[in-house]
Order: structure tokens, then C-alpha cells, then sequence
């Protein structure tokens, strides 16, 4: 069905690397292994045309401008402009999409050549002047795209109508991951021009499905694209995507038939909602949520100190409350192929051990007692009653006190960019790709709120980038993984995992979008 | 002493009308400085990773926030006067398009609520006046105990989880706009408006038949029953418009409460209405949208009590003559 996948690129291996972590890692709540294979019914059958789907959705874009289509948010985006590349976790494979194909020699210039003869909805030609318009577009830091760090020190040009040449400032191997999230999605120029901020509410692109109607803060109506390059696709003739931002109504949802399918994010919902004969689906993430520690706090950067905080920290009770299944021991989970525990896990829960270690650190800075600040976000429970919980846990060490503070998002993401605090509580990480483990635990990392720094880590993540050696790489990324559970800037108590639900008659819903989300031109009924 | 009467009655009623927007100026201010001076910057909320200052410089400019808080004030005010209400953080597009697109779903919701509310409170109120201590007077006592003493979260939930989820009867929510499916526009209503309707009606019925209790205890009342007029006729003619003064005020206020106050009945029915939309815009430091909606719901609050001070005179003629 895919256009072949020219063979001449040298695929990047830290996707290979980073797939075959995750397809380990992508099963059923209740442990069902995921299906193999291009096939995209779960039973073998083939896909039906027609007929008309209704998700829930647990968030929704603030605006349909690429430049603002992040993570959390891809799926939706991703069914209105489709993407230069699709990344499929359960078959291993980076599929070509409306790029035909991604080739480097030195993991440093990269030449996208595009499908010939795609059309963008309102019938503009999507050639290489139109990746161009949208990589200008991400690039000006006016649009707050995610992919504008990405391109802040690269250079990109049309050779052709259909080619496209990147040069980045330095090797990245990891770079096509890139071409499905922040670089990915390519509207039209035309439309852009002429409509402005008004795009946002009424883009235009060349994907599955053309946005119908959308009613903010409710739901969006896509229908099918007539005009889709892939024959056959979608599937669907239109598909409705219905907000309901809790996760308890949207299982609700499900079983009372208003939604045919909904994402969710606790594990136990997922597992009930198995039991009952829903089919659950799965996909593994990079990081979860936990603690992080702000290492350029005087304080917070004493190893005694820390020690005690992460000696007295008893996951699984958080993991209980936040309906999780298992708790998290190290960074990575426990059936990744990258995870050697022998190179380091997180400490474990030892109270006294914590309380000399407390003492000592108290004694060396002639205090009685200190306070630490733990900082959350208001209104998100699944971070709220963790603080709260974390208070009481650490407040059983004589001689410590939390103070727990909460803050909107966008407020605890300035005090995190800023340094300006000593512990907080956040979900850190996100997607399939371990190219995150960079952006969270290298020096230069651009989530690295930690002020993490630790040579040999640096050392390992560098050469994840550099590198086109698989072994090379797991290596690499078991020493990270090791090292930073052992040094635990960021302690996770959950490891993050995508999660969809779907009614029996609901097929295709693999492969999945980096959320656990399946990509919507995939979708189908069963007969 | 006519005129005397008069003069103060005029000066009452100017008042009300003067007032009006020296209390929205005040309202600005107070939104204003409020969401001015809360910790942090907005602009974080929007920075992807890996952000530079020289992005944030940027950002900031653009929205005016490097400005000072006066000048910010005033740019903000005279683009209000001009009916401009800015451009969302969020979502790029004009404030005042989105407060359209989302405040018929509100005014809709608040309209239906106070109707269905009055429907019930007004019958139910006058006659259980009229026969206190009786069954219908009894249920409703305790009802409204029970409604009272139960959150509109919990209401809703409830109500979710027996007509939606158990009996399958309604939609588990959302919003379906009336133009393309007129039926399913009302079943999708008739939770929520339930939701809001109940504890509305409760307050209703309270207020006027107390109201209504004293009324009929009145001369020209018990004047009227001697001289045998009808029951219906000393019900609604001659004691529930002089009783309903209580309920206009209420009216009014659960109006404007309405309007920009269902949070929790929209977001737990995923209604695109204002309520849930402030919400949306709080959390993400949406200051412009945070400060047009405030700004939309005191205006919509001043603008109907003040109706309710007008029409006091209407409904009683000694009002006129205080």
C-alpha cells in the first residue's frame, strides 16, 4: 500500500532503536500484545469503507495552525495535513507519507523528496515551496511553534519542485522523528496568505480528512478528503472527535455508546473497561510523572539532602492513588531492552537510612529543621494529590517540612524555565521517541529544568545523536538510563503510557500516533 | 409634595442608569490588576521548549506586555470602545469571535434554566401559599431540602449517570447546534438546563411563597375573598404580582449568575459555552479572554438589574409613588 521507502537513506537507527523499545513496551492494558503486520484490522479482516465514528477526546488544539499542533494534539493535526513521515511503533517502521522518502549520508544534511502530484484542499500544488513557506513559518519565533529550536540554527532549501535539502548545525540521526511531529505538518501557503490568524479556525491541508466544522470547546466534525493521495484511505466518510475532558465521563461515554472510542490516561480505567469487553490498546511513552529537582538550589543540590527526600519517597502508595498499576524503578521501564538494572535503578524506600541522611545535612548546615518548596499544578488532580501525598511522606522525616504551592501551567513552566524553585511536581517527558532522554537529561537539553548536568550522561546522549551503530546507540541508552535513575533529577513514580479504549466494532486502531492515539485515516467499522 | 415625590424618583432612577458605568469601570480595573499582578508571565504558557529570550521579547512585545500596567490599561480600554476585545494567547483569533461563538450556548442555557425554573416555582409557589402544610406543600418542602442540599456537580453527575448511562435515554453530553439537528440540540439541553433549572426552581419557590403567605393575609385580599371574587382571580391578579417583588430581584441575579457562572454544569456536560471557556483561558493565563469575558458578564449582570430596578414600578404602583 506504502510507496516503497528508498533504501538508499541510511534509516536512521535511532528510530530503529527507539521503535523497538517501544513495540516491546506497546501491549494491552491487561497485557495483550499488540498486532504486527500492516494489516490494520486486529481480527485479520479487511477494512470497510464507510460509515461514520465518534471519539472522545481529552484535549483538544487551541488552534489548527501547525505552528501550534504540539504533542498532546498531534492526532487531530496530523488528520487535517498529514504528515512528511509516519512513525509506526507495532511494525518498527518510519513509513513514508507525503514525503516519499528521507535520505542523509552524514546524519547532518537531510533531502526530503516529496510525493509528486499532491494537492493541498483548496487544489495548491504541496511541492517543495510549500515545506519551505511552513519551515519559514515554524522557524519566526512570532508562531511559538514547537519545531522552532529545531530550526533556529539549520538551513533549508528547494532544489526542486519536489526536494527538499536541511542542513542541521550538527549530526542528529534522530532527525526524521522530527518530519512527523514539529517539522511534519505542511498547510497551505495560499491559504495561509490569505487567510491569516483565520487559519487556525479553517486550515487547509492535503490529509485524510477535511475539517468540516468546528465547534470550539465541544467537538470537531472532520469529513472524508476526496482527494487523499493514498487510495482507498480514509476509510471512514467522517469522523466526529467530542470533548470531554475527564477521564471517568469519557469511559462513561464509551460504555453508554455516545462515543465509539476514547483515549484515556489511568491505567486501572483502561483495565476496567477491558474487563467489561472493550478493546484496550497501549503504547509506551518517554517519561511519566514524578518529582523533579532543581540541582542549582543550594539546598536541593546537597546529595544527603536529596538522598533523604528520595529514600522517604514511596511510590507505589502515589502510584495508588493516581490509579497507576506499577510504580516506576528506574527511568525506563522494566521490559525495555534498554534497561539494565545493574547500571543503576532509583533508590529505594529505607526511612531511617533517609533520616540519617537528613541529619546529617542538617548538622553540616547547623539547622534544626529546613522547608523545602514542592511545587504543583492547580486543578490536575493527577499531580494535586500526589503533592499532597508526597507532604505527608516526607513530612514523616523529624526535621523537614514541605510547603506545597500550586500554580497554573503556564506559570509553573515559567518557574521551571527560570530555575525558580526547589521541587515540583510535573509530567515530564512525552512521546515515543527516547531522543526526550536528550532533551531531559543533557546539559544543553532544552527540558533539562533540572540544571542536570553529569558528563558521563552527556557523554552517552551525545553519542545517541551521532551515532548510526544500534548497539552503539542501546548502549548508550542503558548507560542514561542507569545513571539517571541512580542520580534521579528526575524521580518518576509512573512511567507514561498512551491509552485508547474502543467499542468491539471499532478496527484499525493501530498503528498508533505517539500519544497512544491511532492515526484517524486508519480507522474503520467492522461489518 | 408631588413634585417632591417625583424629583426623588427621577433622581433614583438616573442613578441607577449613571452608575452604571462608573461600576463597569471599576470592574475593569479590578480584572485587570487582578490578572496583571498574579505571579508569573502568560507568555510561558506559550513558549515551546527550548525557547529563547529572544523569543519571549518578542512575544511580549507583540501582546504589549513589556508596556507599563497604565498603558496596558488604557491600550486595552480603547480597543474595548471600539469594540475590539483583542486577539487570544491561546488561539490567535479575535476575542470578540470567540465570545460570539460561545455566548448564544451560555445565554441559551441560562434562558431555558430560568424558564423551566419558573415554570415549576411559579405554579408550585402560589399554591402551596395558598394551601400551606398540604401534600403538595409537604413534597416540596422536602424536595427542595434534598435539591438544596445536593451540588449542581453532583445533580449533574447523577443525572448523567441514570438518563445517559444506565437508561440510555439522553446524550452523555456535548453540544449539538440547533441548525443541524434541531431534536438533538434539545435532548443535549435537557440535562444540563435540569441540572441548573433545580436549584434555581428550589430558590424560586422558597422566595415566593413566603411572599406570597404575607400577601394573602393582606386587607384588600381578605376585602376581595369577602366580596367573593374567584380564587384564581386573588391568586394571580390581586397577590402574586405584588408577591413577585422577592422574585424578580432573584430573577435578575441568577440571570447574570447564569450567564457567566455555569462552569461546572458546562464543563461536566462538555458545553462550549462561556463558563468553560474562562476556564480553559484561566488555566492557560488567556488574559484577554479571562478579561473580555469578566468584562462581558458585569456588563450582562449591571445591564439586568438595573432592568429589575426599572420595572420594580411596573409591578407595584407604590413604588412609583415612594
Amino acid at each position: 500500500m506504502y510507496v516503497s521507502w528508498r533504501k538508499k537513506a541510511q534509516v536512521s537507527a535511532i528510530m530503529v532503536a527507539s521503535a523497538l523499545m517501544l513495540a516491546a513496551c506497546s501491549t494491552g492494558a491487561g497485557g495483550e500484545g499488540t498486532d504486527t503486520g500492516t494489516s490494520p484490522s486486529a481480527t485479520g479482516d479487511s477494512p470497510v469503507s464507510g460509515g461514520n465514528l465518534t471519539l472522545a477526546t481529552l484535549i483538544e488544539p487551541p488552534s489548527y495552525d501547525p505552528a501550534r499542533c504540539y504533542m498532546a494534539v498531534f492526532q487531530a493535526c496530523h488528520a487535517v495535513f498529514g504528515s512528511l513521515i509516519e512513525y509506526d511503533p507495532a511494525t518498527n517502521e518510519i513509513t513514508p507519507a507525503m514525503a516519499e522518502s528521507v535520505e542523509t549520508e552524514d546524519g547532518k544534511s537531510w533531502t526530503v523528496r516529496l510525493r509528486d502530484g499532491l494537492t493541498f484542499s483548496d487544489g495548491t500544488a504541496y511541492d517543495a515551496d510549500a515545506v519551505v513557506y511552513n519551515w519559514d513559518r515554524l522557524a519566526d519565533p512570532v508562531n511559538l511553534a514547537q519545531g522552532s529550536a529545531r530550526l533556529s540554527e539549520s538551513t533549508w532549501r528547494a532544489v526542486d519542485p519536489l526536494t527538499v535539502e536541511l542542513v542541521l548545525p550538527a549530526v542528529d540521526f534522530g532527525f526524521p522523528s522530527s518530519l512527523q511531529f514539529d517539522l511534519g505538518l505542511i498547510g497551505s501557503p495560499a491559504a495561509f496568505d490569505s487567510l491569516g490568524d483565520g487559519f487556525g479556525a479553517a486550515p487547509v491541508g492535503a490529509g485524510a480528512f477535511l475539517l468540516e466544522n468546528w465547534v470550539q470547546g465541544s467537538e470537531v466534525t472532520l469529513a472524508r478528503n476526496p482527494d487523499y493521495w493514498e487510495e482507498g484511505r480514509p476509510y471512514l466518510d467522517s469522523l466526529t472527535v467530542q470533548l470531554i475532558t475527564n477521564d471517568t465521563q469519557r469511559a462513561d461515554a464509551l460504555r453508554a455508546g455516545s462515543v465509539n472510542a476514547t483515549p484515556l490516561t489511568e491505567p486501572l480505567a483502561a483495565q476496567e473497561l477491558k474487563d467489561e469487553g472493550y478493546a484496550t490498546y497501549s503504547l509506551a511513552q518517554t517519561g511519566g510523572n514524578g518529582v523533579g529537582f532543581n540541582l542549582t538550589d543550594e539546598a536541593i543540590s546537597d546529595d544527603d539532602l536529596r538522598g533523604a527526600l528520595l529514600e522517604s519517597l514511596d511510590a507505589a502508595q502515589i502510584n495508588q492513588v493516581a490509579r497507576h498499576l506499577d510504580a516506576a524503578t528506574a527511568f525506563l521501564p522494566p521490559d525495555n531492552p534498554f534497561r539494565d538494572d545493574a547500571l543503576g535503578v532509583y533508590p529505594e524506600k529505607d526511612l531511617a537510612s533517609a533520616q540519617k541522611q537528613l541529619d546529617a545535612y542538617l548538622k553540616r548546615s547547623g539547622q534544626s529543621s529546613v522547608e523545602i518548596s514542592l511545587l504543583t499544578q492547580a486543578g490536575v488532580p493527577s499531580l494535586v494529590k500526589p503533592a499532597e501525598l508526597l507532604q505527608a511522606q516526607w513530612g514523616e522525616l523529624e526535621g523537614l517540612t514541605i510547603k506545597v504551592e500550586s500554580f497554573d501551567s503556564a506559570t509553573l513552566r515559567g518557574l521551571q524555565r527560570a530555575g525558580d524553585y526547589q521541587i515540583v511536581v510535573w509530567t515530564a517527558g512525552g512521546g515515543p521517541s527516547l531522543n526526550k532522554m536528550y532533551d531531559l537529561f543533557h546539559t544543553d537539553g532544552v527540558e533539562n529544568y533540572q540544571g542536570y548536568s553529569n558528563p558521563d550522561v552527556d557523554a552517552a546522549l551525545d553519542v545517541v545523536k551521532s551515532s548510526n551503530d544500534p548497539e552503539e546507540i542501546a548502549e548508550a541508552f542503558a548507560t542514561v538510563n542507569g545513571q539517571v535513575s541512580l542520580d534521579a533529577p528526575i524521580r518518576t513514580w509512573t512511567h507514561r503510557i498512551g491509552l485508547f479504549a474502543a467499542a468491539e466494532d471499532v478496527e484499525g486502531v493501530e498503528p498508533m500516533t505517539g500519544l497512544g492515539t491511532p492515526y484517524f485515516d486508519n480507522l474503520w467499522i467492522s461489518e | 409634595m408631588s413634585s417632591l415625590l417625583t424629583s426623588r424618583v427621577v433622581r433614583r432612577r438616573a442613578w441607577s442608569i449613571i452608575s452604571l458605568p462608573i461600576l463597569l469601570f471599576l470592574v475593569t480595573v479590578a480584572t485587570f490588576l487582578m490578572l496583571s499582578l498574579m505571579p508569573g508571565d502568560p507568555v510561558d504558557g506559550l513558549l515551546p521548549s527550548g525557547a529563547t529570550d529572544e523569543m519571549r521579547d518578542e512575544i511580549r512585545s507583540e501582546y504589549g506586555l513589556d508596556l507599563p500596567l497604565a498603558q496596558r490599561y488604557l491600550n486595552w480600554m480603547t480597543g474595548v470602545l471600539s469594540g475590539d476585545l483583542g486577539v487570544s494567547l491561546q488561539s490567535r483569533q479575535p476575542v470578540a469571535t470567540l465570545i460570539l461563538e460561545r455566548a448564544p450556548v451560555s445565554l441559551e442555557l441560562a434562558f431555558w434554566a430560568i424558564l423551566v425554573a419558573l415554570v415549576i416555582a411559579v405554579p408550585v409557589g402560589i399554591y402551596t401559599a395558598y394551601r400551606p402544610n398540604g401534600a403538595l406543600d409537604r413534597l416540596t418542602s422536602a424536595g427542595s431540602s434534598a435539591l438544596l442540599a445536593i451540588p449542581s456537580f453532583v445533580l449533574g453527575v447523577l443525572l448523567l449517570f441514570v438518563f445517559a448511562l444506565q437508561l440510555r435515554l439522553l446524550p452523555m453530553g456535548g453540544w449539538v447546534p440547533f441548525s443541524e439537528d434541531p431534536i438533538g440540540h434539545f435532548r443535549a439541553l435537557i440535562l444540563p438546563v435540569l441540572t441548573l433549572a433545580a436549584g434555581e426552581c428550589v430558590l424560586f419557590i422558597r422566595i415566593l411563597k413566603g411572599d406570597m403567605i404575607a400577601t394573602l393575609k393582606q386587607d384588600h385580599v381578605l376585602s376581595g375573598r369577602a366580596r367573593g371574587l374567584p380564587t384564581w382571580r386573588i391568586l394571580l391578579r390581586h397577590s402574586f404580582r405584588q408577591s413577585s417583588f422577592s422574585l424578580v430581584t432573584v430573577l435578575g441575579l441568577s440571570i447574570g449568575r447564569l450567564i457567566g457562572g455555569a462552569i461546572i454544569v458546562e464543563t461536566i456536560f462538555s458545553l462550549p459555552g462561556l463558563g468553560s471557556f474562562v476556564v480553559a483561558a484561566v488555566t492557560a493565563r488567556d488574559f484577554m479572554v479571562v478579561q473580555a469575558v469578566v468584562l462581558l458578564s458585569a456588563v450582562l449582570y449591571l445591564l439586568v438589574n438595573t432592568a429589575v430596578d426599572l420595572i420594580y414600578p411596573l409591578l407595584d404602583p407604590r413604588v412609583r409613588k415612594a
